[in-house]
């Protein structure tokens, strides 16, 4: 029996530099012995931990396993190409999915709503709003353009903005 | 206090609550708070973010659910429409800011 090639790439709050790739393929294949994922970015350069020679990240496979790859540095959209291969390195099964990853952006973004709690009169303040109503565009607006849109390009740049905004926290909140 | 849950969706309710008293005070001199729709927008998606990713982090999640509630406009009357099941009464009643046209936060209202 072939296997259907399926994958899900999560992350988990508190994790932001992890993806997490699981093999949700259904049916068997007793050839496959291999995965393989690419996360290439939108310079068509891949993501990788430190330390990895190669473009991609392999492991053994085996039914529903799961793969941690920490490569994140800030929220991306990525291509992520994940192969099924025999122990001899061929490609028996290949599926490319639009991931968005988010987890940088958005846990910034409930850190200034925690300090708000500390802080009532903080949303009031004209520049803080509107800053933080932007980042909330940015992220809303890549994962429209990664959902609706397929954008690769478009989601990234809006991620691009949101990271801007999150890392010169001193100017804009 | 509500739940969570609750409160999102209370949120949910009162931002439209607000945009059309908002729309409505023109006309009356003025609202409190023009900007209070956004900010409810702004606040619950940080909420329900937390709530539907790392809801274990109840400690974490009561402050900022308090918070959001603070907020909501017209909280009674919100509640009441999430408790009725959705409000489509009211709604409908209200005409068309909430139909074809396209209110800011309109796919976001019950989704």
């Amino acid at each position: 029996m072939a296997l259907t090639q399926n994958f899900t790439a999560t992350q988990v709050v508190g994790e932001p530099s992890e993806i997490i790739i699981t093999d949700t393929s259904t049916g068997t294949d007793g050839t496959v012995t291999l995965m393989r994922a690419y996360l290439t970015k939108t310079d068509s350069t891949t993501l990788v931990p430190d330390g990895t020679a190669t473009a991609y990240v392999e492991w053994n496979y085996s039914a529903g396993v799961v793969e941690t790859i920490d490569a994140l540095d800030k929220d991306y959209c990525l291509s992520i190409k994940v192969d099924w291969l025999t122990a001899l390195g061929a490609i028996v099964y290949t599926k490319t999915s639009l991931v968005m990853t988010s987890l940088y952006n958005e846990e910034f973004y409930y850190d200034l709503t925690q300090a708000q709690t500390a802080s009532v009169t903080l949303l009031s303040n004209k520049n803080y709003y509107e800053n933080k109503m932007k980042l909330r565009v940015e992220i809303d607006s890549a994962s429209q353009a990664v959902t609706f849109g397929g954008d690769q390009y478009g989601g990234q740049s809006c991620l691009d903005r949101a990271t801007y905004l999150r890392l010169n926290e001193q100017l804009f909140h | 206090m509500p739940t969570v849950l609750e409160t999102i969706n209370i949120a949910k309710v009162s931002m439209f609550l607000a945009s059309q008293d908002i729309a409505k005070a023109a006309f009356k001199g003025g609202f409190p708070d023009a900007k209070l729709a956004n900010k409810l927008y702004m606040e619950r998606k940080a909420v329900e973010w937390k709530y539907t990713y790392d809801s274990g982090n109840v400690t974490d999640l009561t402050k900022t659910k308090n918070y959001l509630f603070d907020l909501c406009w017209r909280a009674a009357a919100a509640a009441l429409i999430v408790n009725e099941g959705g409000g489509g009464t009211v709604i409908g009643g209200e005409g068309a800011e909430i139909g074809g046209d396209g209110g800011a936060f309109e796919g976001d209202l019950f989704s």
